[in-house]
């Protein structure tokens, strides 16, 4: 019943494999920057929110209320944040599609707002936990 | 080599089946998914306002089944959680949204023809009548007055500091950041003599107030917050233990419920000196409330200071003692009300003060970079490792 050649070969690679990924996740789990979507308004505290605490998918859409109405934003976790709908007659920040980097921004204008992704230094960045809120 | 030993003594399809599974759970930290496994939907709902010139945003999310009977149960004695349908969730947050608003109206002071009681009070100052006002602002001021009450208790210096009878003051120094030119000091002495909460007369059982002292006007912005944030909270709660969410109002942030996995809610303190940084996080408990004063949330720059929006009521000017102050009660309010005094206090004063109050624990960056807590939440902060900081040992 022992091992053959071959099978050693195969469990090096399988091994050698789980091995590499258990060591990216241990890494990446000790990351250093938190991206955090902030929405904000001219003459308003602007509001950060952990990306990592959003309701995901459709349905964790949710409404932003704007000078025109508001947009309709929703995150999935593959693709980014994005603007599914939108009150103003252009539709110019739905078009804008997915943001999921930090520094990428969407704005409506009529609506008068700016969402953005920023990313911010987390130091509970220990691969514990995640943020539920930044107070600003 | 036991484990080798071991490993040899196990089937080839077996050892292939475990090198299979083994690899799985390697991968299943979230980049594959082995079995394509579909999240559960649950009732979800979040919505974005701008109300008292802040993004406000409400999370609320039901529980997933089986959190949700197991917290039921020790909730309602054996009794399995009522589950809020989807339905139900948004009415909660409309609502919670709405009472917010609401509080926001009747304490507004610029807005133009809402008539608010702070407006309609202000205008009426000095002439000796008596308005009809809201509960909520009768209550806002009546608070006001016990938290001082309690602090002066300990402190005899914390007698005043938050003051809501700074409108023409908050004016004045809101001009400042306009137009960029500090104010001369004869027209801050003459704010101030338009300013004295002694001058506020409640009547709470006629549902009325007064101001006696012509030209002046009240301003809640210390405040109404944080009473907007409990007041709502206290609606979500109506969702009951199968529900978890939060309230997220910029400088106050407020907790619902219990987090699915039972860990606590992690929430991130912004970097006073690089607001695109943080600086810690720290852990809540639920239904607790966690509110921040700060230099660097409304200020301007003039000549190398920083002229920001927490006055003194003695001297009518900013205050230099602290870059931020986080209070954490379970009372909206009551964060809120001392995270500016604890701001307007030197910073071992308020150390003193807030370890003698209740349900208080409160952080500090002071202005001279020294970084502290309370006893009770300073084991609860995971501070980032950052220049220009010290840790107070």
């Amino acid at each position: 019943m022992g091992l053959g050649k071959t099978d050693k070969q195969i469990l090096a690679v399988i091994l050698a494999a789980a091995l590499a990924l258990l060591a990216f996740q241990y890494f990446s789990g000790h990351r250093s920057q938190e991206l955090v979507l902030e929405i904000s308004r001219p003459g308003a505290e602007r509001l950060r929110m952990p990306v990592s605490s959003l309701p995901q998918g459709e349905q964790g859409r949710w409404h932003v209320e704007g000078a025109a109405g508001g947009v309709y934003l929703s995150y999935w976790p593959d693709q980014g944040v994005h603007v599914d709908r939108a009150t103003c007659p252009d539709q110019a920040c739905v078009k804008m599609g997915f943001i999921n980097k930090a520094g990428q921004s969407i704005v409506c204008v009529p609506n008068e707002i700016i969402i953005r992704l920023i990313a911010l230094e987390d130091p509970a960045g220990q691969g514990e936990e995640e943020l539920d809120g930044v107070l600003k | 080599m036991t484990a080798i030993k071991g490993f040899r003594g196990v089937t080839k399809t077996y050892m292939k089946k475990a090198a299979f599974v083994f690899l799985c759970v390697a991968l299943s930290g979230g980049l594959i998914s082995c079995g394509g496994a579909e999240r559960a939907k649950v009732p979800s709902f979040s919505s974005t306002r701008f109300l008292m010139d802040t993004v406000v945003t409400i999370r609320l999310q039901v529980i997933p089944g089986n959190q949700a009977g197991r917290l039921g149960a020790v909730a309602g004695g054996g009794q399995p959680a009522a589950v809020p349908a989807q339905e139900e969730l948004e009415q909660l947050v409309l609502a919670a949204f709405n009472r917010m608003e609401e509080i926001a109206a009747k304490t507004n002071r610029h807005d133009p023809g809402q008539g608010s009681d702070l407006q309609r009070l202000a205008a009426q100052a000095g002439d000796g009548s008596w308005l009809e006002v809201s509960r909520d602002t009768l209550f806002i001021q009546e608070e006001v007055e016990r938290l001082e009450q309690e602090a002066a208790a300990v402190l005899p210096a914390a007698a005043g500091l938050v003051d809501t009878s700074l409108g023409k003051l908050i004016d004045l120094w809101m001009g400042v950041r306009e137009t960029k030119v500090l104010p001369r000091q004869e027209e801050i002495e003459a704010a101030l003599a338009l300013s004295g909460m002694e001058y506020i007369e409640r009547d709470w059982a006629g549902g009325k107030m007064r101001l006696t002292l012509a030209g002046m006007g009240l301003d809640y912005g210390a405040v109404a917050k944080g009473y907007a944030v409990e007041e709502a909270g206290r609606i979500l709660a109506q969702a009951g233990p199968a529900v978890y969410g939060i309230i997220d109002a910029g400088g106050n942030i407020k907790t619902i419920g219990q987090k699915p996995d039972g860990s606590p809610w992690q929430i991130g303190l912004t970097d006073p000196l690089k607001t695109k940084e943080l600086l810690a996080s720290i852990e809540l408990a639920p239904g607790q409330v966690a509110a921040t004063s700060g230099d660097y949330q409304r200020y301007e720059d003039i000549e190398g200071r920083r002229y920001h929006h927490i006055l003194s009521p003695g001297e009518g000017w900013p205050v230099w003692y602290s870059h931020s102050v986080t209070a954490i009660s379970s009372g909206g309010l009551k964060a809120d009300y001392y995270s500016t005094l604890l701001f307007l206090l030197p910073a071992q004063d308020a150390l003193e003060l807030a370890e003698s109050i209740p349900d208080l624990e409160a952080i500090w960056v002071t202005a001279s970079g020294e970084l502290f807590a309370t006893s009770g939440i300073e084991d609860y902060i995971k501070w980032q490792d950052k220049s220009g900081y010290k840790l107070r040992d």
